[in-house]
């Protein structure tokens, strides 16, 4: 393992880091934030101090380990990924630790992990509170982390070297399924980023000409198109309670959930390719479903009118399915077998090379796709059936990674889940937060519903699934070659 | 589909189960208790049963044609789908006959329960239930375990009915278990042989401990099947007796162990039996899951003495892990993480080619280096690994096997706990019913708990469960080929 190349890569990183945040430095001085009772430095200065320790360390990194990228290999691809995701959320934390938002280092860096993975899970209780530097940076953390801080790199510095591909499949949401739509690797990260730009601009613009503050706007956009699900409000968007915002969200939170490439195909005018697409095509059904299912259910479990539910419904299933986040309703009140069916959906999550998180549509196509053939091979036992996903036939290796990984996320959840219910967490909550954190959604069921949020939870606990949403954005894999000895060898 | 040919088939079966039904009908003319008002005394609904079936599967055999020799895989399934569907329902008759169960669908459900040897029952009053009905309901779990099919394959090898499509879709673990000896006949009647000799090894053993013949006899078939049917409300409990419970301990593991071991070890090939790596992991899986809910429960009930705790525990866990479903504590009451790891337990089931249900320890074998496999190629990914268990090759079809009924078991499992929950069904109740039934396991948890039953589950839940049970016992594909059209296209 080439590990002082990979700190060198983790150096360019975190210059990078420090450039970026400047930005809620700026946000911070404008404002003119106030510090908090138990901070320790007021917001700017702490902004400035880990824009500081960020740069220099990222520059020493940088300068005194030799760069080797070019040889990287696929696991030190891994490995990169995801030691530079977890010191960047170190230093994405320091801004909450020193500021006072949060006392205790380890809500610092569940917070930050939360944003950077665009988890959504917040152990702040008084958010309406918090200086707007601070709420600025929890949601441009999404933002970042929706795309992927490595893929940025990529897209700004072409020239910097560290194009790889092998860091491109670590770091984007649906990893080895993910097309490259151009053949060269710069191109495809910029194509990624621009999108993501237009869409965020666009959202931007949508929301303010409603009537949103710009700051307000800003902050919900970062969060929408990234499917993170951070609101500067308390109440998330039910803080706002006005139709044309919730429609504006619930159709970029749609689009946060679409695979990318599709929407650089739109903006080209090849329809075509996106209404055959077999992964938008199931997308677009489970939402349909799920949202026709919710509705039904609302309006008979409440008395409530089909209009009113069809809003309630729509706007907290697709948060939900993208694994956004954001609640106009406590879906913890709702009847039984819609919460046990919220939960279903947020296993499923939205498209490949999206922003969302999760298990991604495609895999659970790619599922179906092999039961339905072990039944056909039933009934002729010679025939040779080939997998396939729209018109291609999927290579065996994918299917076994496809599967390898279901049983990891699956395990996984398992194992958060009990390890919670031994801390004395009760059964709801302990399942609902590791599916949560595991799938980057948000908000869970129980004590950490749309309604409360994840301080009450033990600290072992806490960093489990600070372990857990890690895992879920890079996919399991990424994090777990981290702990194995193999990885490590020369 | 030769429909007439699956029907011939069918009425050797029935035929056999009516010669089988006179040995209940012994039992109840040797205890001749009254009958209740308004229903058939017991040898009457016995010898009823018998007539009915008798004539069905004469007209079945006479009238249909002979086509077995042709038979093709999928017809295979059909046959064993039907005759699970039908056998069972002919089986149901006495307990609705004698009015111990007056609604059909209760008596189907414990007709179903038996075959599959699940032990999930309605029955609120063991004690008033005349004696040959309580014989039947625990011989039909005998007879489930190894399979009727099975049974009339040892018996009547010269009729004809040999067909391999048939052994693999009724014995549980499917693929996965290989063939011992070269003509399918003598390895149904090895099978059966050894099942019969361990029967009455235990059926002795009991006796001599002071049990009466016929509670003897009821346990050990209820023991060596896994199903876990008693005379008893309060079920092993019922014995205050360390022997007793010990001797059904030991037998409900071997009867979780592939029954060709078992042949191996009276052949005294002692070796292969010991490097077996199935049996080596159910094994440990044991061992350790008993010293871990020793440890717990002695952590949560500190007062109570240590050798009754662990005798607790290792009972329970030998029980759930084999599907067995016998109690000697309501295990309802104990901390709720360590009941979540019980529920893991019965998902995972013993050994492929025993009497157990449940996903098989083999296809966990198979799961978990599926997942560690994958991530070896993450770090040599142009290496060429080949997927072994012990010093064998799993073949890609074994793998996807494995895959398959994973995640049909995991898919099924969801959607009958939100059917479940949707009939109004408390969470806890809806989920460990499902698992109860799907994993033929027995007693769940909150209201069909240990210390309760399954007449609290509204009638379309039945039938659902029903379906579980049989999905379950003959692990999917048999039942599933029933609803795909391809499978009846001639």
């Amino acid at each position: 393992m080439n590990l002082k190349a990979i700190f060198n890569v983790v150096g360019i990183l975190l210059i990078l880091l420090s450039g970026i945040l400047l930005v809620p430095l700026a946000v911070s001085l404008f404002y003119a934030d106030p510090a908090l009772p138990l901070g320790h430095r007021t917001p700017v200065t702490a902004f400035l101090d880990s824009c500081i320790s960020s740069g220099v360390t990222g520059f020493l990194l940088w300068k005194f380990l030799p760069s080797g990228i070019e040889k990287l290999r696929e696991r030190e691809g891994f490995v990169i990924v995801g030691v530079a995701w977890i010191i960047i959320t170190f230093f994405g934390a320091l801004p909450f630790y020193l500021t006072g938002a949060c006392p205790e280092f380890v809500d610092a860096y569940f917070e930050a992990m939360s944003g950077f993975t665009t988890t959504g899970a917040s152990i702040l209780t008084n958010i309406d509170a918090l200086p707007h530097g601070i709420l600025f940076w929890r949601n441009l953390m999404q933002w970042l982390g929706g795309m992927g801080i490595i893929i940025l790199s990529l897209a700004i510095f072409p020239a910097l070297g560290i194009g790889s591909f092998q860091l491109f499949k670590a770091e984007i949401p649906g990893g080895a399924t993910v097309e490259r739509m151009k053949p060269r690797l710069a191109e495809t990260a910029k194509v990624l980023w621009k999108t993501y730009l237009v869409l965020t601009l666009a959202e931007i613009i949508l929301l303010k000409a409603g009537g949103m503050g710009l700051f307000d706007a800003v902050c919900h956009t970062f969060s929408t198109v990234a499917t993170g699900g951070f609101s500067p409000h308390q109440a998330s968007i039910g803080h706002f309670n006005n139709l044309y915002f919730e429609t504006i969200i619930m159709l970029f939170m749609f689009l946060g959930g679409m695979n990318f490439a599709l929407h650089y195909n739109l903006i080209l005018g090849n329809f075509k390719v996106v209404f055959q697409n077999p992964e938008f095509r199931f997308y677009v059904t489970m939402i349909v479903t799920a949202v026709a299912v919710t509705t039904l259910g609302l309006a008979y479990a409440t008395g409530d009118s089909l209009e009113h539910a069809f809003r309630r419904a729509a706007f907290n299933v697709v948060s939900i399915n993208t694994t956004t986040g954001y609640a106009t309703d406590d879906f913890h009140l709702w009847p039984d077998y819609l919460r046990i069916l919220m939960v279903s959906i947020m296993m499923v999550g939205g498209c490949s090379g999206s922003t969302s998180g999760s298990f991604k549509a495609i895999r659970v196509i790619i599922l179906f796709k092999v039961i339905f053939c072990e039944l056909q091979k039933l009934i002729h036992p010679r025939a040779v059936v080939r997998i396939k996903v729209g018109q291609k036939p999927l290579p065996p290796n994918y299917v076994m990674n496809v599967v390898a990984l279901s049983g990891l996320f699956l395990g996984l959840t398992g194992v958060g889940f009990i390890a919670l219910a031994f801390m004395g967490v009760d059964l709801t909550t302990a399942l609902s937060a590791s599916i949560a954190c595991l799938f980057n959604i948000g908000p869970g069921l129980g004590q950490v519903g749309p309604a409360a949020d994840y301080s009450q939870l033990p600290q072992a606990g806490k960093w489990i699934l600070v372990l857990w949403m890690l895992m879920g954005r890079l996919e399991i894999f990424g994090i777990l070659l981290l702990f194995l000895p193999m990885t490590w060898k020369k | 589909m030769n429909l007439k040919e699956v029907f011939n088939v069918i009425g050797h079966l029935l035929i056999l189960l009516a010669f089988i039904l006179l040995i209940p009908l012994g039992v109840s003319l040797y205890y001749h208790q009254p009958a209740s008002a308004g229903y058939l005394g017991e040898y009457q609904a016995f010898g009823l049963t018998a007539l009915l079936a008798g004539a069905t599967g004469f007209g079945f055999w006479k009238f249909f044609p002979q086509g077995i020799e042709s038979l093709r895989e999928r017809e295979g399934f059909i046959i064993v789908a039907f005759s699970w569907i039908l056998l069972p329902l002919f089986g149901a008759l006495p307990y609705s006959l004698t009015g111990v169960c007056p609604e059909f669908t209760d008596a189907y459900f414990e007709s179903v329960s038996g075959f599959t040897t699940t032990g999930a029952t309605v029955l609120t009053h063991l004690a008033d239930v005349p004696r040959g009905i309580l014989f039947w309901r625990s011989m039909t779990q005998w007879l489930g375990g190894m399979g009727i099919i099975l049974l009339y394959l040892a018996i009547f090898p010269a009729l004809g009915i040999g067909s391999f499509h048939l052994f693999r879709a009724e014995i549980p673990g499917g693929v996965t278990v290989e063939r011992m000896q070269p003509q399918l006949v003598h390895s149904a009647k090895v099978l059966w042989k050894t099942y019969v000799i361990l029967s009455l090894v235990e059926a002795a053993l009991l006796w001599l401990g002071g049990m009466t013949l016929f509670d003897a006899l009821c346990h050990t078939f209820a023991t060596l099947s896994t199903g876990g049917f008693s005379p008893y409300i309060n079920n092993i409990d019922h014995f205050q007796s360390l022997y007793l419970q010990m001797v059904i301990l030991v037998f409900m593991f071997l009867a979780g162990i592939n029954f060709a071991l078992h042949f191996n070890l009276i052949r005294g090939y002692f070796q292969d039996v010991f490097q077996n790596p199935e049996l080596r992991f159910y094994t440990a899986s044991v061992l350790f899951f008993i010293l871990l809910t020793a440890g717990w429960l002695s952590h949560a009930y500190p007062d109570q003495p240590a050798d009754i705790l662990l005798r607790k525990a290792a009972f329970t866990v030998v029980s759930l892990h084999t599907t067995t479903g016998f109690t000697v504590d309501d295990f309802n009451l104990w901390p709720t993480p360590l009941k979540v790891i019980l529920l893991g337990l019965m998902m995972m089931g013993a050994c492929s080619g025993s009497t157990s249900g449940s996903i098989k320890s083999i296809r966990i074998i198979i799961l978990f280096r599926m997942i560690g496999l994958e991530i070896k190629k993450l770090i040599h990914p142009q290496a060429v690994i080949h997927l072994k268990v012990g010093h064998k090759n799993v073949s890609p079809g074994h793998q996807t096997n494995a895959v398959t009924v994973t995640a049909l078991f995991t898919a099924v499992g969801g959607l009958s706990f939100v059917l479940l929950t949707f009939m109004g069904l408390d969470a806890e109740t809806a989920g460990s019913a499902t698992f109860a039934t799907l994993f033929n396991t027995g007693p769940g948890m909150g209201l069909v708990g240990p210390a309760g039953d399954f007449s609290v589950i509204p009638a379309p839940g039945k039938w659902l469960l029903i379906l579980d049970m049989l999905m379950g016992r003959l692990e999917f594909f048999s039942i599933l080929l029933l609803f795909v059209p391809v499978a009846w296209r001639k």
